[in-house]
């Protein structure tokens, strides 16, 4: 599939949804403006255009019209569909490491399965930036993210024992799978669990939880790239916004405000839970975990990407919501720049030394800014008022 | 072709004034037109009043209430909490009690993302009743409300088919979902296709479930809007009913009267597909016990004990209670402004009526708001394609209550690919609206005439909801 998009269908598209809404400014605007236009005298220039000497020119699309348009279509396979092929390419990753682990059960092979699980986490933590669409109603995000059920999980591993092949998975609930339930398994209850502490069935049960990460993972991907269930991919949902037929996006200023108020909710649940939870564990002198503070900068991460219309490993670049920030106010554009670069600043930091909350306090600070000036400088221009 | 212009046809000193006049007419003309089309309007932008949130996306379900108070805001951010905890076997834990059988473990497990759910993959459960009984039922042993319920519950299974069980348990039953299609077409001949379920319920022992059990599917309604809907005056409900028809409208409509746990009392149902709870603090200890297998003060053990305290059992419920409903969009748009009338013209506002007044409530955010839901809050016969043959309190197996609307175009938008209807069975608002049978028959039928062109514009119009 290629990831850029073709000029020839962006301009007629952004020209025919121009052509709608100038149509209609054109036909209202005249009608309701006609006697000042007249009583100005400018009768000429209207007899002129009536007369058909000269074309009747329709306008430019405003350019924070354009730059909707350019981020709705460009959105999905800059920043989305690369986020998630890089999740599946680290639950892969996940699940040769547990599979490994489960037939050579050794220190290192413990090590790097916990580094690979690091690493598909984090790299789930970094989409939540993003998390609309199809990841919740297909269940998908509570497959992955739910808060574990300890006893449930250490229940089934006793009863699978007893199974040949370790049970039926499709009875695992939401609670005893994914990234926490993986978490509680490979550590224990204290953090400290040990390479004798692990039995056959625990290492059975994290291949198994590995192979539906993976699974769950590779439908996220395939319902954003090629669909689900006959319908179209989702990526094309957003780039379609406002044309008809597109009953998910009615409008392109819908689908924009998707993008961006994700970006504010995800901001929202930081600033007001994530890094207060994590600058109060520092400053009553215990240091945060670093698993943790790993999840705060990927989260960071993905609202950077986010923000710049760029996922790292993306092959093109969209253009963001920044650029939306810098039609509106060039001022605000640089502030949310600065603020996001000296948010990670203070995370580093913090990774670097877990037992300084200055840092943290900085990112919060940083990041409460970036939230107030999307709210208000990028949010309030977009949705509809009354 | 050219058209001569003014300045040859007139001379200079007439042209303004003919153009002046020109313009004034035409500006009559237009103000006519949109007279017109405001007076078609059946619900302005704000569609709850001053309980409107204006956000148009993924998580508009989710706000509260702008003008909430800040006891209010404290109630639904406690509520929000308790909405989404997920209970578990762990013993010792707070949210202990899971079970041992049960369809979900949370509210948000069912209620994603406050929307409707999705048959499958998703939240779909079975109620059920044992038919045989309902002959006898008035003269069975059971007590005053299992009689008033009209649903007499299934040896082995209770009302509800818990097909989730904590480990070491079994479930109740196993249940596979089997979609029948059926094919037609409008009356401008263009075809469609309509699909309803069919369900392999297998029972521990590998038996199915026996014929004589009645089973009715339900997918989980939304939850945002409904503090306000519980905030509309019982009056105003009542008076919309015509259980005898006496306007000759072919719209009867007749509300629910079903058992207050609290008061101990027959009162107006109000919520459910079947309207069959009077209230949000009742729902959602049903909720608990029913779908989590939690008990409550509302729905204690036999043994009287309960799984969850009041305070959490009212947070919950004040959660729902105060959730927003969404603005409107695209007002001005001609096609959705020619849907709108549309949908008037075809009568659906006879149930799904556009327009209430709040009374009393707990939430005083949620008073004298006008609102605008398209429901009438009473049950109607919706035709046997939709009839799932089961009674509850006094609503018949055909009975269903008008749905609210708001924030329905929003649907798609918050939960890709959720299905319509009490089941979930249609994929698109065509579809559901093509289900329609009994007294909303002679509504499906001019639905079904409709040239493209308007289906497609009432389409757009429930869109813009």
């Amino acid at each position: 599939m290629s990831i850029l998009i073709e000029p020839r269908q962006f301009v007629a598209s952004a020209i025919r949804k121009n052509l709608q809404r100038s149509t209609v400014v054109l036909f209202f605007g005249t009608l309701f403006v006609g006697i000042p236009i007249a009583q100005a005298g400018e009768t000429d220039a209207l007899e002129t255009s009536l007369k058909g000497d000269r074309p009747l020119q329709v306008s430019q699309p405003s350019p924070q019209l354009a730059a909707m348009t350019e981020l709705n279509q460009s959105f999905s396979q800059a920043v989305i569909i690369p986020a998630y092929v890089e999740l599946t390419e680290q639950t892969e990753s996940l699940l040769q490491a547990s599979q490994t682990f489960e037939a050579e059960p050794t220190e290192t092979h413990l090590i790097a399965l916990r580094k690979a699980w690091l690493k598909a986490a984090s790299s789930w933590a970094e989409t939540g930036a993003f998390a609309f669409g199809p990841i919740h109603s297909l269940g998908y995000s509570a497959a992955l993210d739910s808060p574990c059920d300890a006893a449930s999980i250490e229940a089934w591993i006793q009863v699978s024992l007893e199974n040949a092949n370790g049970g039926d998975t499709t009875l695992l609930r939401p609670a005893m799978q994914g990234f926490e339930a993986i978490a509680y398994v490979l550590k224990g209850d204290d953090g400290e669990k040990s390479l004798a502490d692990f039995s056959r069935g625990e290492r059975q049960y994290l291949s198994q939880l590995a192979v539906m990460a993976n699974d769950t993972a590779h439908n996220i991907l395939d319902v954003w790239q090629t669909g689900w269930n006959g319908y179209s991919p989702y990526a094309a949902v957003l780039e379609t916004a406002g044309e008809p037929g597109n009953g998910f996006y009615l409008s392109e200023e819908a689908a924009t405000e998707e993008i961006v108020r994700t970006v504010v909710n995800h901001l929202d649940v930081m600033v007001g839970e994530v890094l207060p939870e994590l600058l109060e564990t520092s400053q009553e002198q215990a240091e945060p975990g670093a698993v943790d503070l790993q999840m705060l900068r990927s989260r960071l991460q993905g609202i950077q990407a986010a923000y710049g219309g760029r996922y790292p490993a993306a092959q093109s670049k969209a253009a963001g919501i920044a650029q939306l920030v810098a039609i509106a106010n060039p001022r605000a554009h640089r502030q949310v720049q600065q603020s996001l670069t000296m948010a990670m600043a203070g995370v580093n930091q913090a990774i670097a030394n877990p037992s300084n909350p200055e840092a943290l306090a900085m990112s919060l600070e940083a990041l409460t800014t970036v939230h107030e000036l999307l709210d208000t400088e990028v949010l309030a221009q977009i949705q509809p008022q009354e | 072709m050219r058209f001569p212009s003014l300045s040859i046809l007139l001379p200079k000193r007439w042209r303004f004034s003919v153009l002046s006049i020109l313009t004034t007419v035409l500006t009559i003309t237009v103000g006519i037109f949109l007279s017109v089309s405001v007076s078609a309007r059946l619900s302005p932008m704000a569609s709850a009043g001053d309980a409107t949130t204006f956000n148009r996306t993924s998580s508009a379900y989710e706000d509260a209430p702008p003008n909430l108070t800040a006891q209010g805001i404290e109630d639904h951010d406690l509520g929000d909490e308790a909405f989404e905890e997920a209970f578990v076997l762990t013993p010792g834990h707070e949210n202990a009690g899971l079970g041992p059988v049960f369809n979900n473990a949370s509210c948000v497990g069912c209620h994603i993302r406050n929307g409707r759910g999705m048959p499958e993959p998703g939240q779909l459960l079975l109620r059920v009743t044992d038919t045989t009984a309902l002959d006898d039922l008035q003269k069975s042993a059971m007590d005053k409300v299992e009689r008033l319920k009209n649903a007499p519950p299934v040896r082995g299974l209770g009302n509800q088919v818990q097909d989730f069980s904590v480990v070491g348990t079994t479930p109740e039953a196993n249940v596979e979902i089997l979609w029948k299609e059926e094919a037609g077409s409008y009356g401008d001949g263009m075809p469609y296709r309509l699909r309803s379920p069919q369900f392999n319920v297998t029972l521990p022992d590998g038996d199915p479930l026996p014929d004589t059990v009645a089973v009715s599917p339900r997918i989980p309604p939304h939850v945002y809007g409904l503090g306000l809907l519980e905030a509309i005056p019982e009056a105003d409900i009542l008076a919309l009913a015509d259980p005898d028809d006496q306007d000759g409208d072919g719209i009867s409509g007749r509300p629910n009267r079903v058992w207050d746990v609290v008061k101990q009392e027959l009162t107006l149902g109000r919520f459910g597909w079947k309207a069959n709870a009077p209230n949000l603090l009742q729902q959602s200890a049903e909720a608990y016990v029913n779908d989590m297998g939690i008990t409550n003060s509302l729905f204690p053990a036999e043994d009287g004990s309960t799984e969850i305290d009041d305070a959490t059992l009212v947070a919950a419920a004040a959660y729902s209670q105060t959730l927003a409903a969404p603005a409107r969009t695209l007002m001005d748009d001609p096609q959705v402004m020619r849907g709108e009338k549309l949908f008037s013209d075809a009568s659906c506002v006879a149930c799904h009526v556009s327009t209430f007044k709040t009374g009393k409530h707990k939430y005083p955010s949620l008073e004298n708001q006008d609102i605008h839901p398209f429901t009438d809050m009473l049950l109607h016969d919706m035709g046997e394609g939709l009839a799932d043959n089961r009674p509850d309190f006094e609503a018949n197996g055909q009975e269903w209550r008008t749905p609210s609307l708001w924030g329905v175009g929003l649907a798609q938008t918050v939960l890709p690919y959720s299905g319509y209807l009490h089941d979930g069975r249609a994929r698109t608002f065509e579809e559901a609206i093509l289900w329609h049978g009994g007294e909303a028959e002679n509504s499906k039928l001019a639905f079904d005439r409709m040239p493209k062109a308007d289906r497609d514009a009432l389409v757009r119009f429930l869109q813009s909801l």
